[in-house]
């Protein structure tokens, strides 16, 4: 059985990211965030999604990515995930794309350890590299200290 | 014209992977059913559609007051608030004050430590709130700091009087706005380490706003650290006596036919305890309660120089009583059930310490109901609770 596997690309500092088509319940246009004072840096806010208070997370912190430049406007990918309907922040979203099982090669070990238990690996697409993420894992926040961690300040 | 709502029904022409399946509907209403309201259409054919929604009010809706922090709102659950104070700008030199830096501020007589709401939450805001974090919002936040720096030196104060385990604090906000009943949302595993909120609510205007955890947020400005705690509990201690002198007391019959008082407060519960479920490990009683083993001792084995007699007499024979009367006691590690001979009443009384302990595990004695009873020191019980447990076991071993 040769396993085609559709994918949601989206661009996240130029790079090319994909989430399983299956684990996306929607892509909307993002609105105001509410931030959360006191939240790890990776929480970008709360979003009143149809009612529903959903947490928005920032990609490009937790792929430990530039910030995105105050111009240009998030997308949010609406992500069912273990930990519940999850926000995810990207630059840009790109197409639907089938791949097959042959293209993907496993993130190599030269990649931190960090990005390697979220960026799975990657499937050769005939341009550009698909960064596969685990989404679950993605939807995480690393628990933080009492003190918050400091790493995105500028 | 239900059918509308069944699943699968579909009048599209095309149907794709995304749209035109037949679903819509029946999402609707399943979802209503699900929180135990109804949906119901009528149509009139070149007139229109009238879609009857019911939902029920039930959800989880509570009255909270509404107050604004660094241009932020926040709900505040009502039955944390007391009352609003309002300082104004020329009068806050008399009623602020700090001691060591710490701002307090009288209230009718008392001091009331006071938490600025944008302090507490700007602790962690610099990385966590950063969330925004264009370098220009950041500068943008820096000014917005300043200025509200200035704001607080010379502007009227806005205190949220408020309660968190008995104890009272003034919430220093930007600006109070209204009342109103909110219906309380979850907030996602992500955030629920953050014990300064209880949740998320969203605004009429669609916007989310938090809502604070009083008691969280309290000890976060570590008014409720541990030796505050501690403080707070003798405190309260104390105004329950001091407020109209009386406290709830059990009293109950203890070893040979003298009376005993314990205070209500300091009881976990009072179990009754049929005496064929008290097993024997070691030679200690004990009996299985709520899933775990509850060590059993008896009041004449706390009292120590009871003790002393009694050891050897009937250590090791389990009860004879077909019930026993157990009073549940509860520190922060273990509990542990004290057997008393009888529990009498419950009264309400001044304790006025009218001669000294005469034992261990005796505060002192005063006349309660008119009879003389002694009150039983339960911290001190508490304590030798641990320690005394092994050294009961050592004589056998011997």
């Amino acid at each position: 059985m040769t396993s085609a596997r559709q994918f949601c690309t989206f661009y996240l500092d130029h790079l090319l990211f994909g989430v399983e088509s299956q684990k996306i319940q929607e892509v909307v246009t993002c609105r105001e965030l509410r931030p959360v004072p006191l939240a790890p840096p990776v929480v970008s806010g709360l979003m009143n999604l149809r009612g529903q208070v959903v947490v928005a997370l920032e990609l490009r912190r937790q792929l430990e990515l530039a910030e995105r430049p105050p111009h240009m406007p998030p997308v949010c990918l609406v992500v069912r995930a273990a930990s519940g309907t999850v926000c995810l922040l990207a630059d840009e979203v790109g197409n639907v794309v089938e791949v097959e099982d042959e293209t993907f090669e496993p993130s190599p070990e030269t990649l931190s350890e960090r990005l390697r238990s979220l960026i799975l690996g990657v499937h050769k697409l005939e341009r550009e590299l698909m960064h596969v993420l685990d989404t679950d894992r993605a939807c995480e926040v690393r628990a933080v200290g009492p003190g918050p961690t400091s790493e995105v300040v500028s | 014209m239900n059918l509308v709502f069944q699943p699968g029904f579909s009048t599209a022409e095309k149907v794709t992977n995304v749209s035109g399946r037949g679903v819509g509907m029946d999402v609707v209403k399943t979802h209503i059913e699900k929180i135990g309201g109804t949906v119901d259409l009528q149509s009139k054919a070149g007139q229109g559609v009238m879609v009857r929604m019911k939902i029920p009010l039930t959800l989880a809706i509570i009255p909270a007051l509404i107050v604004t922090s660094a241009g932020e709102r926040y709900a505040v659950p009502q039955v944390n608030l007391l009352e609003l104070v309002r300082v104004e700008a020329g009068a806050e030199r008399k009623g602020i004050e700090t001691i060591h830096g710490a701002p307090v501020y009288r209230l009718r007589g008392r001091l009331l430590p006071l938490v600025y709401l944008n302090r507490e939450l700007e602790a962690g805001a610099n990385a966590g709130e950063a969330a925004n974090a264009a370098p220009a919002a950041t500068a943008a936040k820096t000014d917005l700091l300043d200025f509200r720096a200035a704001r607080e030196r010379c502007q009227a104060v806005n205190i949220v009087v408020l309660e968190a385990n008995g104890r009272h604090f003034g919430l220093v906000v930007d600006e109070i706005n209204d009342t109103e009943e909110i219906v309380v949302k979850p907030l996602s595993k992500h955030l629920k380490h953050i014990t300064v909120y209880a949740g998320a609510t969203i605004m009429g205007d669609g916007k989310v706003a938090l809502i604070l955890d009083v008691i969280g947020l309290a000890q976060r400005a570590s008014l409720l650290g541990e030796e505050r705690e501690r403080m707070l509990g003798e405190e309260a201690e104390a105004a329950a006596e001091g407020a109209d002198g009386k406290q709830q007391l059990v009293l109950f019959a203890g070893p040979a036919g003298s009376r005993m008082a314990v205070p209500l407060k300091l009881l976990a519960r009072l179990e009754n305890i049929p005496g064929d479920q008290v097993e024997r490990s070691g030679n200690q009683w004990v009996t299985q309660y709520r899933g775990q083993i509850l060590p059993l001792i008896r009041i004449s084995h706390a009292l120590e120089e009871r003790r002393q007699r009694l050891r050897g007499d009937d250590e090791l024979s389990l009860p004879t009583t077909a019930m026993l009367q157990v009073l549940v006691l509860e520190n922060e590690h273990q509990s542990f059930g004290l057997v008393v001979n009888q529990i009498l009443d419950i009264v309400e009384s001044t304790l006025q310490p009218q001669s000294p302990a005469t034992r261990a595990g005796v505060l002192h004695s005063s006349v309660i109901a008119e009879r003389v009873t002694e009150l039983l020191d339960v911290p001190a019980l508490l304590r030798s609770g641990e320690a005394f447990e092994p050294a009961a076991s050592h004589p056998a071993e011997s």
